[in-house]
């Protein structure tokens, strides 16, 4: 009888220990499954950021190409108007707009006709999205074409005139 | 059976850290590269910019961005004649150099520099608007430079 009470108890004690034992396993394999999803997890992001590599020469090109647009737009000396400069002819806008001096129009629309045509055979063409402004208030601007843009690189030219600081800015989308 | 998964699991985690590291330094080494050649491109970009075999001079003053239609032309044979091709290799490497007119009328002006790899693994093309002076007509035209960099 007493024999037969420690056998039992042992068959007891063992299923106990097994159900431990499985307990145990379970809970690595739920540790082991954890560990891959945090794995896999700092996989994707390493990926995700390995894509946002810095583009130096784009950051280069797209700063010289606003400054060395606006540059050479202004020095341009202009198709058929007597000889006069892009800078001079929008200059003569800002100080007598209505007057027709540039193959009977008058300057600002004989200015933003030229731009706009320089700007179609070169940005446009680069597939490089951008905005021309010329102003003396940014809100009413005298010419403004392109698209607008969010995140871009700005360059103005401020130009002296008789009526106050024109503007012309160019904003090259990123 | 349990302990076959668990084996298993070990093995795949093994896996997976023996990829990323693997895959860090593949990245790296592509970023490298990339980083390498970008600076490459903006070097040359800036020589371009800054020959002084086309730039504009006024009584030897040097103006930025702006090239000499006349010494254009001429700097097109001198570039790129055989005796001189190691020295403006060592500025402009694996590149071709094109000007052109786009205001108030569009035409090829000239191609200044040309080494151009035909079996080429990666081309990066540039443009970037230049004045063009006409020193015997005294006007400035609106061009601009392209300039394509090849690399092996």
């Amino acid at each position: 009888m007493k024999m037969m009470k420690i056998i039992n108890f042992q068959h007891a004690e063992n299923r106990r220990f097994s159900c431990i034992m499985k307990k145990g396993q379970q809970e690595i394999m739920g540790l082991a499954v954890a560990i891959v999803l945090i794995i896999i997890g700092i996989l994707v992001v390493v990926k995700l950021n390995s894509f946002e590599t810095a583009s130096y020469k784009k950051d280069y090109e797209q700063l010289e190409l606003a400054s060395s647009m606006l540059n050479t737009i202004l020095a341009a000396t202009s198709r058929d108007c007597n000889g006069l400069s892009m800078a001079q002819i929008l200059q003569d806008c800002a100080y007598n707009s209505s007057s027709s001096k540039c193959n009977g129009e008058n300057s600002c629309i004989y200015f933003e006709q030229q731009s706009r045509e320089i700007f179609s055979n070169t940005l446009d063409a680069w597939k490089i999205n951008y905005e021309f402004s010329v102003f003396y208030d940014e809100e009413s601007p005298i010419i403004r074409f392109g698209s607008s843009c969010i995140n871009k690189k700005s360059e103005l030219f401020p130009t002296p005139t008789e009526s106050g600081t024109l503007s012309v800015k160019l904003d090259i989308c990123r | 059976m349990m302990e076959t998964i668990a084996v298993l699991a070990v093995f795949f985690i093994l896996i997976i850290l023996f990829y990323t590291f693997y895959s860090n330094t593949a990245v790296d080494i592509d970023e490298e590269k990339d980083r390498t050649r970008q600076f490459e491109a903006v070097k040359v970009m800036q020589q371009v910019y800054s020959l002084v075999e086309v730039q504009c001079s006024e009584r030897g003053v040097v103006k930025d961005g702006c090239i000499d239609l006349l010494k254009a032309n001429a700097a097109s044979e001198i570039m790129q004649n055989a005796e001189n091709k190691e020295f403006y290799f060592d500025k402009l490497g694996f590149s071709r150099i094109t000007i052109k007119q786009i205001y108030p009328e569009a035409k090829d002006i000239a191609v200044i520099y040309d080494n151009s790899l035909q079996d080429y693994s990666f081309k990066d093309l540039s443009n970037m608007p230049v004045s063009l002076y006409h020193p015997i007509e005294n006007k400035y035209y609106f061009g601009a430079i392209t300039l394509e960099i090849f690399s092996k």
